[in-house]
């Protein structure tokens, strides 16, 4: 074999990927499959259910799906859950009564609430953003410990904490369990309680500079230009709507919003066509909130996404998504939470 | 979070991955993506390009998971398959995902400038200028099976041949690729693999 022959087969010692990079990448790539799983993987159909949500929360909302009759009503509290006889859909959150409804044009609530945001000054007030979030887990059946918890609606609570040197600390926790019904806690007390309250997902500081957002850091306070920001993560959207939605939730997911900022946001719904105004409610933390609502179909199935206001200022107190028709094969039974956070 | 330093199978990982598990696929990437950027690397003369493309496999990988149900040992050849095709046409894969690409930092090898690194490239370059001169089913087999290590099984698996194929072929891009050393000088010159602009 002649000497080059052995060069061809004997190629350049390897080399490890550059760990900055190979994190960005992962982030970016577990990301893409999130997004995606939200919209089309269909999660296997367990037994048929029998369990249905059931309303918990009162909404004082404003008239919903009447023709063109606007009058204010005050909806009916109902009892959280339902019988729990038996399991059959995958564990969801309770089902915010009115939450469906046709509501109203939203811009004179936001055009109110984004002056009062504006108007409240100073700087955003906290380094650390507090959240608890739920997404309906897509998984596979059968893969023994792997397999997602889906008799139990189990919350995650999570702290990110930016601190001075520019790193950044993540805490989760696993929250307080919650069941549609008493069927669904024994179907959980049986399967050895998985994930139970208090168990530690996460707790790391990250150096600086290794955690990227999809937007910009400094957000513009004017809201031409914190439209174009925020639709930066999804440059061709086929909702800008919705997409508006998203990116509410994931700013506010990720750092503390300067109440400038907050009053561009809601600037930016007010003049974006398609929101409504739903009415006031009681938030899933026992808040006052005012409720505004987009829906769309850009994920494949019909989806309500829910924003929840103070009332005062108009902090974003919440954000939910809600399948309203067809759920392809996913494991429940339309409508149906699929995913809320609430800002803490 | 898992922690495992011994995570569950790639055929596990992949079929969590396929119904929509991020860490599943998040694990895989950490798992592979060093063989991948290597055999990039290989495959570009670049570590600047392979850097970018690895990126690109993986996202092409998450586009394409309908073409493999990744059975047992075959997810990393799968993975070097389309690695294969990507380097291939990686106008086209780049442009794809461009979008997603661009929220990530630019490529920075580390120690960019020593001499270890551009020797690398310019040996590998060396190298290139032989296989591609080789049919492209001898160059998958000869990249999947000597650079890539994988087994003349696995790579049949990937290619979607009989490993008899494998074995031929491979025979067939030795017999070449000594016709076509013997035939270039050893010092040669090289041409810059040119950076993507993503």
């Amino acid at each position: 074999m002649s000497p080059s022959m052995d060069l061809v087969l004997n190629p350049p010692a390897e080399r490890d990927i550059p760990a900055q990079r190979q994190e960005a990448a992962r982030r970016l790539l577990e990301d893409v499959v999130a997004r995606s799983a939200r919209t089309r993987r269909p999660m296997p159909r367990g037994p048929r259910p029998g369990w249905r949500p059931r309303p918990r929360r009162t909404w004082r909302a404003v008239a919903l799906a009447a023709a063109s009759t606007a009058a204010a009503a005050v909806l009916v509290v109902s009892d959280l859950g339902g019988t729990g006889d038996e399991v059959v859909h995958a564990a969801t959150p309770p089902m915010l009564d009115g939450a469906l409804g046709q509501g109203e044009p939203a811009e004179p609530v936001l055009r109110r609430l984004a002056d009062a945001a504006a108007g409240s000054g100073g700087q955003a007030a906290d380094a650390t953003v507090r959240t608890e979030n739920w997404e309906l887990a897509v998984s596979v059946a059968g893969e023994g410990a792997e397999q997602r918890v889906t008799t139990a609606v189990v919350p995650t609570l999570r702290e990110r904490t930016r601190n001075d040197d520019g790193s950044i600390h993540l805490r989760e926790v696993r929250g307080e369990p919650q069941f549609p019904g008493e069927a669904y806690r024994r179907a959980w007390d049986e399967a050895g309680r998985p994930d139970p309250s208090g168990t530690v997902l996460l707790d790391r500081t990250v150096p600086a500079g290794r955690i990227e957002s999809q937007y910009p850091a400094d957000l513009a306070t004017a809201p031409g230009p914190l439209r174009a920001q925020l639709l930066s993560a999804a440059p061709e959207p086929t909702d800008a709507t919705t997409a508006l939605f998203r990116a509410v939730r994931d700013v506010h997911a990720e750092r503390p919003v300067a109440p400038a900022t907050r009053g561009a946001e809601l600037s930016v719904l007010a003049g974006q066509g398609g929101v409504t105004y739903l009415g006031e409610t009681t938030d899933r933390a026992d808040r006052e909130a005012v409720a505004i609502a987009a829906d769309g179909t850009d994920t494949g199935l019909a989806r309500r996404h829910v924003l929840l206001l103070d009332p005062d200022d108009g902090r974003v107190l919440g954000y939910e998504e809600i399948l309203t028709g067809d759920t392809g094969a996913l494991d429940v039974d339309a409508p149906a939470v699929v995913a809320y956070t609430v800002f803490r | 979070m898992n922690t495992r330093a011994e995570g569950p199978p790639d055929d596990q990982l992949w079929s969590r991955a396929r119904h929509g598990d991020p860490s599943a696929f998040g694990e895989l990437f950490t798992r592979h993506s060093k063989t991948v950027y290597n055999q990039c690397f290989r495959l570009t003369g670049s570590w600047a390009t392979a850097e970018d493309l690895t990126s690109v496999v993986f996202l092409e990988a998450w586009r394409r998971r309908e073409e493999t149900t990744g059975e047992p040992g075959t997810v990393l050849p799968w993975l070097l398959t389309v690695t294969s095709d990507v380097v291939r046409h990686s106008t086209r894969a780049v442009r794809r995902h461009r979008r997603l690409l661009a929220r990530l930092p630019p490529a920075v090898i580390e120690g960019d400038a020593s001499d270890d690194v551009m020797a690398a490239e310019r040996q590998m370059q060396q190298i290139l200028r032989v296989f591609r001169r080789l049919p492209h089913a001898e160059q998958d087999v000869l990249a999947l099976c000597v650079w890539g290590g994988r087994s003349y099984a696995e790579a049949a698996v990937a290619l979607g041949v009989p490993v008899g194929t494998v074995r031929s072929r491979l025979a067939r891009a030795h017999a070449h690729m000594r016709r076509l050393t013997e035939s270039v000088p050893a010092n040669a010159g090289v041409t810059e693999s040119p950076r993507l602009d993503t």
